[in-house]
């Protein structure tokens, strides 16, 4: 058997047409529409489960907003701003209190000498031993006591004023360290020792106190509540389920050399394939961080991934060459669970580590393929099964101001194997990507 | 660009891409019979025959947005191609392509000229009967390698065997043929 034969057949053969099949345009026609159709209920059901999700997180966002504005309110700064406030009622109280010194009947020196106000502090036990001696002198001390206190008083308004001290609560001091230190050296003029440790101890603490806390370090506080709006590239990625790569279940392959034209010999020696791949992906997220304490937070949200993988076969022959190009894309809507601790915090910097998992879900997958006869030919992979990973992050943090920060994410992510074939992501299970993004601090 | 018809293949697929039904079912109207037979050399039943061409219709119909049209040709190679691909894929999935080799298929030389000349002459109807008498296997290489001119090497990898069982196949194929041909040719006597 020779060349002949087949050529004869090929000449007979290539060129020839049958009557169609009956009925066959009609049932084309009727598909058209029908894709039509299925294409307008899958965009709107895809619609319909896109607002779905963004409307539960907007739900779920606001009664975090509101539970965080709300707890807030009955929290610490309203009980600093009662405790001064009950610090400063006791202080009055004080000041109100009978004075036995200048209660003495005895003495009409001291009654005219003592000037007590309601406001003035007075001295609320008995005097010590030293009461019998010049009643002037207690009388000189407790007057220029009362100078003390009232400058105390005046520094007492001004701290209750100030909004940076209201949130603080009013720690107790040691008693009197102000007040003994001035009724020490109001005492020198005396001849006697006098006690003044009894009037201070029962006095209530001042407000004063309240600047030992503005005086302490600066230090980041941490906000309750933040959001996170984030961009992420991939930097590079380890692990590859193999570079022949054309997904299993792909449609037969193109014959890449064959030519319009029929006439043109083929040539069946061995052809050079080179391949290349190209995968992008692309990852939005929006999430909100709740603050556990100092150190530590938890976060979640929703994430949006793209990825983009490009193949491209090159076939070189004896005679010519061709090539053959596939495109698959993969949308995936995630939601991660991470736990961040802040490692370093000074001023407008922050440091953090932050470790995590993340369920996925595939929205849409695609592959396309084109030859250099330009054939195309699409098909669907979408993955019904959910995708894991864990997550591993290390995040720079700059407070460009008080409620507005930015982040740089340096992070590692590791996706396990879900089952599936042609998922992109097995295709590279292992990877390092860096997320820069925004912080928005809605909390106090 | 249009051919000795005067058809503007540029402008039918501009009008196919747009959704345009009339332009639809000119380009089937166009291409339909050929496409016919092409299937027909792959699938024998006529209703998968049916279903092959509608799924390569729809198919050419949503990806054409990326075929550039040169000319009739063109068109047709292009839409050749789904179509052997349409068909491969059903014979697959029906686990039609059995490509054992039967050592009880070898058959003696026959001469070539009256081969030659059989194939010539007899109706191209009862030719593509007797492909279609051919096993699966061997008639999917057949037509691959004698009729789509595809190199055993690509053969192999579509349909997953080794070049050296292809070039097997298809030698088993042609005797087989032969032997149908002319076994046809001595009946018409």
């Amino acid at each position: 058997m020779n060349h002949d034969f087949i050529d004869i057949l090929h000449d007979r053969l290539s060129q020839h047409e049958m009557a169609e099949p009956s009925g066959l345009w009609q049932e084309i026609d009727n598909s058209l529409g029908r894709s039509l159709n299925e294409k307008k209920s899958l965009v709107a059901s895809r619609r319909n489960l896109i607002r779905a999700i963004a409307g539960a997180a907007a739900t779920a966002l606001m009664a975090v907003v509101m539970w965080t504005a709300l707890s807030d309110e009955s929290n610490t700064p309203s009980q600093g701003t009662s405790t001064v406030s009950h610090a400063n009622e006791q202080f009055a109280q004080a000041h109100t209190s009978p004075n036995p010194i200048t209660q003495d009947d005895s003495s009409p020196h001291e009654k005219g000498s003592v000037k007590s106000p309601s406001h003035k502090p007075q001295a609320s036990v008995t005097a010590p031993q030293y009461q019998s001696q010049s009643h002037s002198h207690i009388s000189n001390l407790s007057g220029t006591v009362s100078q003390v206190e009232e400058d105390m008083i005046a520094q007492n308004q001004e701290i209750e004023h100030s909004p940076s001290t209201r949130e603080e609560p009013v720690s107790t001091r040691p008693q009197g360290v102000t007040r003994a230190e001035t009724a020490q050296l109001t005492t020198d003029s005396l001849t006697e020792p006098v006690d003044t440790t009894m009037i201070i101890i029962n006095e209530p603490a001042p407000p004063l106190q309240q600047l030992w806390a503005v005086t302490e370090p600066t230090r980041n506080k941490q906000p309750k509540l933040e959001f996170t709006l984030s961009y992420n590239g991939n930097l590079a990625s380890a692990g590859s389920s193999g570079d022949n790569v054309f997904s299993d279940s792909s449609p037969v392959s193109v014959p890449e050399n064959s030519s319009p034209d029929p006439e043109e010999p083929h040539n069946q020696e061995t052809a050079i394939v080179k391949e290349k791949e190209q995968m992008v992906p692309v990852r939005v997220g929006l999430e909100a961080w709740y603050t556990i304490n100092e150190k530590w937070r938890v976060g979640s949200g929703l994430v949006y991934t793209r990825m983009t993988r490009k193949m491209t076969t090159t076939y070189t022959g004896p005679d010519k060459s061709t090539w053959s190009k596939k495109t698959e894309t993969a949308s995936y809507l995630g939601i991660p669970l991470e736990v961040s601790r802040i490692l370093w915090n000074r001023r407008r910097w922050a440091l953090y580590a932050s470790a995590g998992a993340m369920i996925e879900f595939n929205l849409k997958s695609e592959s396309r393929q084109e030859t250099q006869t330009e054939l195309y030919n699409k098909k669907d992979f979408r993955d019904r099964r959910p995708q894991f990973s864990a997550i591993a992050r290390l995040g720079l943090q700059y407070n460009v101001a008080d409620r507005v920060g930015l982040f740089l994410e340096p992070g590692a992510s590791y996706y396990f194997h879900n089952g599936a074939d042609d998922n992109l992501y097995m295709k590279h299970p292992f990877r390092f990507d860096i997320s820069l993004g925004i912080k928005l601090n809605l909390g106090k | 660009m249009t051919n000795s018809a005067g058809i503007d293949y540029q402008q039918l697929v501009h009008d196919i891409i747009k959704g345009n039904r009339v332009a639809m079912q000119e380009m089937y109207n166009l291409t339909v019979r050929n496409m016919t037979a092409v299937c027909t050399r792959y699938v024998v039943n006529q209703e998968d025959v049916k279903d092959v061409l509608q799924e390569s219709y729809l198919k050419a119909f949503s990806g054409i947005r990326t075929f550039t049209p040169h000319d009739e040709n063109s068109l047709m190679a292009w839409l050749r191609r789904i179509v052997v691909n349409e068909s491969l894929m059903l014979l697959r999935r029906k686990k039609r392509l059995n490509l054992l080799v039967n050592i009880d298929d070898v058959e003696e030389d026959i001469p070539e000229p009256e081969l030659t000349a059989s194939a010539s002459t007899m109706d191209i109807g009862d030719l593509m009967a007797l492909i279609q008498q051919l096993p699966d296997g061997y008639r999917t290489i057949l037509n691959l390698y004698a009729i789509e001119k595809i190199p055993h090497s690509r053969i192999a990898s579509m349909l997953g065997i080794s070049e050296g069982t292809s070039a097997s196949q298809y030698y088993r194929a042609r005797k087989q043929l032969a032997k149908l041909i002319l076994k046809h040719q001595n009946k018409e006597l």
